[in-house]
């Protein structure tokens, strides 16, 4: 029931947002944006939430049906609409799903000179290259290189990588795997491989996460403290912060890099609502807690969430190319843009040589 | 034609059959009787490959059927050797019309259909079926309708349909009936009876087992009388003698329990107004009876008659209307505890379903209701507001009730579901006592309960009421055992009161009244 | 009552496979003091969830696989005792008081729910499950906590989906009384917890209001024969399998550090359900025997069979083994009750 009624709830709160817009006296164009809602997923929703507060009236923003797969139809539709509205001259879409790309298509067959940004949606490379003006992603594979990089600089002898069979059955997550493999490898730290108990199947995460609160501390005891420990799934990032406070090991990144994963659930921060979402406060607020359990230069992550800072990055960036400010989305047009909304350096590079319209990013990590 | 051979059956250690050796000419009608647990059921189990046999390990000896021996291993084998079987309880289909319950698995088919598609997936003759069922049915002489849905007809007339379905067989050589009597009257037994003896005489042999003595010496040309799973003695028709046979049957000879003296006083302590019942099959209308306090009224009926619909009725498990007015008071809402608080307690006439708790003790049985209703058995624990069983108390009065009631049983700890019915019945009225109510009511008390059982358990009900003042309501389908222990017998007749009897009536008037014409006073 | 062991080839055939696990973990030098630990613990942490089946189990209604009802009961009392930032020993008694009377409640609207329904009980309560942890989903999302520890991070508004316990009375349970023997950690407090539970069910089912459940889960018909108000004594089974199951998340939190709110309570119902028939509950009554046997069997062979499979690099298939084997049981259990319940029930 909830399913069908918090987008509706947040569909009206939407319109309620791009009316009371349509008083204020702002550029004459709109950039549409597409989430996914709430519980599906904070960040990109919260994301484009940000944005369009910070430039009201300027921004109408879509969400995308609860349960994508089911209701593909449905979100096609959606987009599709953006592209009916004349004010609409921009679209950014933040959802990390496949199957979108057909409605970029025929928005683009009819309306060629919209500008279409997506970080990230997750269709064929090939054809999202033909489509989209700019497309944006997490670099998933390269991460398997600077994650055990990081993870030595920290002072690891040993990389623990857990994960389990439908996990590592995905094409990029067992490339990221194997890369690391090879990094530790080449910069002699002991690689070492778990498999945890299947959270998609039967007794759901629940065995997943009881095992790794069981297995951490034995294999702590095994390999010392100068031990790393990743996960490749998102709960177990709760239970992987909080054994490390307890025994000290390094935990060089989660999975989905940023502050608001794992650290606030294992750290027990107390984020006030005028806080919320100031990533600044957050990293404050961890450097303290990590300080004040003995655990300083042991975590590590990106300051800002990947899925909060492109909402906002890409807008900005629909939005210079609009006024006129931006000639393209050349590589040196944009990473001072992307600097001044994450606050960091941020690296860039071609998803396949030669492209220089779909990158991949890594970010500058904050070690606490 | 049919020879049996050292026939054995064991059932864990215990032995229910031994050595049973018996040879059957061809359409011969052969009787089999005995008491409850004598082996006549696992005889015929036997014989039809009931599955239960197969899963307790098979059977010992041979059968030999015209001269071959053939080896029965489950009822597709014995229907193919040529058995037919009648069940105990009806194995009929409900949803089906009585003409597809009548050929069900030999259905007539049409041959072009059949040719094409294979008999499994023949399109069947609807016409030429009904013509085959009404043929068989008109053997027994009875009208009903081919096409009527099966489900709808009342209970005799679904026992005439399953034994048409045997008996329409071709390829039938032995029909074996176990109790086919039980759930018809007079009138249609002996239609059963006289088409039976038409059957034999068309060649079919026929194995008969049934509780009726009558029956057997109407019918049957030989009988056989089985105790503790030996035969314990064979009679031709000639020297059939109802002394003899039940000698037989129990090893022994009975006494009959009889009531002596009556006991009422004239005081009403139960009386019902315009009382009807609405309980599926056994509908009660309008039922006007008082009953006076400290006699044994006895309710009789054809089954669907409404006999065990009073009980169930008094106390609030069916939807009611009327009155009902209980030592003055008029009860209001029916409801059991209620009821039970005010002193009417029910032993219902399914004891293996409803009467016990089949996987717990004899002693936890016999004070269950005691506990729950009337307090009994139980102490508290002075800081709580808890009531714990009292064990010692309860077990104490358990082996009380199970001398006095002679329950064989290892011990009070022995599980119910591991008696035999009588014993069970017996369980059952301990519970009764235990609840020491002022009306009992009893349904069907002796059905299905051996000879020596029987009359232990009337004499129960006639010291009750004589020691006691328990006042009884016995409905019961036994004629002649409540003409011995009731002051009254009410007969009912479409759920209407048709007669109030004395015991002493002449048993043709009971049958007419039970047939639903009104005896003149 | 006399304690029969109640061990059959099912229980027997896990057992063996545990005891080769343990072998084999021994010869692989794992160290057996943290499995065995860490066995004791995982029984406690899942063993009054189990527990909580009994009530519902022996009145006749079936396996409670609405235990998300509970469970969100539970829940709701953790988070209101965060909420007010009681810590310690004190935050995990408050978070009981809160959620026991939440639990009732929730408790009564479920069993009246079951009572409409009788004789669907089981996949009743899988739908009431599904269709209650979306609509709670939707007020974890809206609820005015104001602890900002549980609070989005980014929004600030509604509740994360793991709340921490570590400031609160994480572990607390876990450590009263806890000594340690040759490195074996053994924690008193919870075992007396865990015992404390399973005795209070147990004199429960000593009383009379206790016997006649058990008479009305064997036989309604007899019940209902013998004066018991049927549908009192199954709305109050209901009721104490809600509160047990509240309870038992509480148990589980403190002991797993989290709180894990949203689609969490999801699927907990079905663990709990196999290791009670792992127990082998199937068509009798259930014991504690049942509980306590089946929750350790199942936990423990997860417990044993990860490590176990990781150190001999075939983790698929010490998976697929581990789950071929519990299930292949519970599948057994069920086709036995089928069997023993052949026949059916008729009259009243």
């Amino acid at each position: 029931m909830s399913r069908t009624i918090r987008p509706m709830i947040l569909a009206a709160l939407l319109t309620l947002f791009w009316i009371s817009g349509g008083f204020a006296e702002t550029p004459d164009y709109k950039i549409g944006m597409v989430t996914p809602t709430l519980s599906a997923s904070e960040d990109e929703f919260r994301g484009a939430v940000l944005v369009a507060n910070k430039y009201p009236g300027m921004i109408k923003h879509l969400v995308l049906p609860d349960n994508y797969s089911e209701e593909q139809e449905t979100a096609i539709t959606q987009i599709l609409s953006l592209g009916d509205d004349p004010q609409i001259k921009a679209i950014v879409i933040c959802a990390g799903y496949s199957g979108i790309l057909p409605a970029i298509e025929k928005i683009k067959k009819k309306r060629p000179e919209m500008i279409v940004i997506t970080a990230p949606i997750w269709d064929d490379p090939d054809m999202m290259v033909k489509y989209i003006d700019l497309s944006l992603d997490t670099d998933w594979v390269q991460r398997g290189i600077t994650i055990p990089t990081k993870a030595k600089d920290m002072g690891a002898k040993t990389f623990i990588h857990y994960s389990f069979p439908t996990h590592m059955a995905k094409e990029v997550l067992a490339k990221r795997r194997d890369k690391m493999k090879e990094t530790c490898a080449k910069i002699g730290v002991t690689f070492v491989e778990i498999s945890t108990p299947d959270p998609t199947t039967g007794g759901g995460r629940s065995p997943m996460l009881q095992f790794l609160q069981e297995d951490i501390p034995r294999q702590i005891s095994k390999y010392g403290k100068d031990t790393a420990i990743f996960g490749t799934n998102c709960p177990m990032q709760d239970v992987i912060i909080a054994k490390a406070l307890e025994l000290k090991f390094i935990m060089p990144e989660q999975c989905c890099p940023t502050p608001t994963q794992g650290f606030p659930a294992a750290m027990g921060l107390e984020i006030t609502e005028k806080d919320a979402g100031n990533f600044a406060k957050i990293n404050e607020q961890i450097k303290a807690k990590a300080a004040a359990t003995g655990t300083t230069g042991r975590l590590s992550t990106w300051p800002v969430a990947v899925g909060y800072f492109f909402p906002e990055f890409a807008a900005r960036l629909a939005m210079l190319k609009l006024d006129g400010k931006l000639p393209s989305f050349e590589l040196a047009a944009i990473e001072p843009v992307a600097r001044e909304v994450a606050g960091v350096d941020v690296r860039f590079s071609p998803m396949k040589p030669g492209l220089s319209n779909y990158f991949l990013i890594i970010m500058d990590s904050i070690i606490y | 034609m049919l020879h049996l051979k050292n026939i054995c059956k064991l059932f864990g250690r215990h032995s229910a059959l031994n050595s049973i050796n018996l040879k059957i000419a061809e359409g011969e009608i052969h009787g089999i009787a005995g008491i409850n647990g004598s082996g006549k059921s696992t005889l015929l189990n036997i014989l039809f490959g009931s599955p239960i046999i197969a899963e307790t390990g098979g059977y010992g000896g041979e059968i030999i059927l015209q001269g071959k021996s053939c080896l029965v291993k489950s009822p597709q084998s014995a229907i193919a050797a040529g058995f037919g079987m009648v069940h105990q309880e009806l194995a009929i289909v409900p949803d089906l019309s009585v003409a597809e319950n009548i050929t069900i698995t030999r259905e007539p088919v049409f041959p072009q259909s059949e040719r094409f598609f294979g008999l499994d997936f023949a399109l069947i003759d609807n016409r030429r079926s009904h013509i085959k069922a009404s043929e068989t049915l008109k053997m027994f002489g009875v009208a009903i309708d081919p096409q009527h849905r099966a489900g709808n007809l009342p209970l005799n007339m679904r026992q005439f349909v399953e034994i048409a379905r045997e008996i329409s067989r071709d390829d039938l050589k032995v029909l074996l009936l176990d109790e086919p009597t039980a759930v018809l009257n007079n009138a249609d037994s002996a239609l059963l009876l006289q088409t039976l003896k038409t059957l034999a005489q068309k060649g079919v042999t026929i194995l008969y087992v049934s509780h009726r003595l009558d029956e057997f010496f109407s019918l049957c040309d030989h009988l056989t009388v089985l105790r503790n799973g030996e035969v314990s003695g064979q009679f031709t028709r000639a020297g059939f003698s109802h002394r003899l046979v039940t000698d037989c049957m129990i090893g022994g000879s009975v006494v009959l329990s009889r009531k002596s003296a009556n006991t009422t006083s004239k005081k009403t302590i139960l009386s019902l107004e315009k009382f009807s019942v609405s309980m599926p099959g056994e509908r009660i209308e309008s039922l006007d009876l008082d009953i006076q306090q400290g006699e044994i009224v006895g309710i009789t009926s054809l089954s669907g008659h409404g006999k065990m619909a009073i009980g169930p009725g008094i106390m609030g498990l069916y939807p009611v209307s009327g009155k009902l007015i209980l030592k003055g008071d008029q009860a209001g809402h029916l409801d059991t505890a209620a009821m039970m608080s005010k002193g009417v307690f029910m032993l219902p006439e399914d004891r293996r379903l409803t009467g016990l708790l089949q996987h717990q003790s004899i002693v936890e049985n016999i004070v269950f209701a005691a506990r729950q209703c009337n307090h009994r058995f139980l102490r508290r624990v002075s800081f709580l507001p808890l009531y714990f069983p009292d064990q010692k108390q309860s077990n104490q009065y358990a082996r009380e009730c199970i001398s006095a009631l002679h329950i064989s049983c290892t011990d009070f700890s022995q599980k119910v579901r591991e008696l035999s019915g009588g014993n069970q019945q017996k369980v059952c009225i301990a519970k009764a006592l235990a609840m020491a109510p002022e009306i009992l009511i009893v349904n069907e008390p002796t059905r299905g309960i051996d000879l020596g059982s029987k009359e232990l358990i009337l004499d129960m009900f006639i010291a009750m009421n004589r020691d006691k003042g328990t006042t009884l309501l016995i409905a019961s389908s036994e004629l002649d055992e409540l003409r011995r222990i009731c002051d009254r017998i009410a007969v009912l007749y479409k759920g209407c009161l048709l007669a109030i009897l004395s015991p002493d009536t002449a048993e043709s008037v009971f049958v007419q009244a039970m047939s639903g014409e009104t005896p003149q006073a | 009552m006399k304690l029969r062991l109640s061990i059959q080839l099912p229980q027997l055939i896990v057992l063996a496979f545990l005891i080769v696990m343990m072998g084999l973990a021994f010869h692989l030098h794992i160290s057996l003091t943290f499995l065995i630990s860490d066995a004791l613990i995982r029984l406690v942490m899942n063993g009054i969830l189990v527990l909580s089946l009994v009530p519902m189990l022996n009145a006749g209604i079936g396996i409670n696989y609405g235990l998300p009802v509970a469970i969100t009961a539970g829940l709701l009392g953790l988070c209101l005792a965060v909420n007010f930032r009681i810590t310690g020993l004190l935050g995990f008694s408050a978070a009981l008081l809160f959620a026991v009377p939440l639990a009732a409640i929730f408790g009564y609207g479920y069993a009246r729910i079951l009572n409409w329904v009788k004789g669907r009980e089981e996949i009743t309560a899988i739908f009431i499950g599904f269709s209650f942890v979306p609509l709670m989903n939707f007020f974890w999302a809206v609820a005015p906590f104001s602890n900002p520890a549980m609070l989005w991070p980014i929004g600030g508004k509604g509740l994360r989906p793991t709340i921490g316990l570590r400031d609160y009375f994480s572990k607390e349970l876990n450590t009263i009384w806890d000594f340690h023997l040759f490195g074996l950690t053994v924690p008193v407090g919870l075992l007396l917890f865990f015992a404390l539970c399973c005795l209070a069910v147990w004199i429960f089912f000593k009383t009379r209001t206790g016997i006649a459940m058990i008479a009305l889960g064997e036989n309604e018909a007899y019940a209902k024969l013998a004066g018991l108000n049927i549908s009192h004594l199954r709305i109050l089974a209901v009721i104490l399998s809600t509160v047990l199951g509240a309870i038992g998340i509480c148990v589980y939190a403190q002991s797993y550090g989290f709180i894990e709110l949203y689609d969490a309570p999801q699927m907990m119902a079905f663990p709990a359900a196999s290791a009670i028939l792992l127990g082998g509950s199937a068509g009798k009554r259930t014991t504690l025997l049942h509980v306590v046997l089946g929750t350790f069997l199942f936990q423990t062979t997860y417990l044993i069979s990860g490590p176990i499979a990781n150190e001999i690099l075939v983790p698929e298939v010490a998976e697929i083994f581990r789950m071929m084997i519990t299930n292949g049981i519970i599948l057994y259990a069920l086709m036995h009750e089928g069997k023993m319940k052949r026949g059916g029930y008729a009259a009243y």
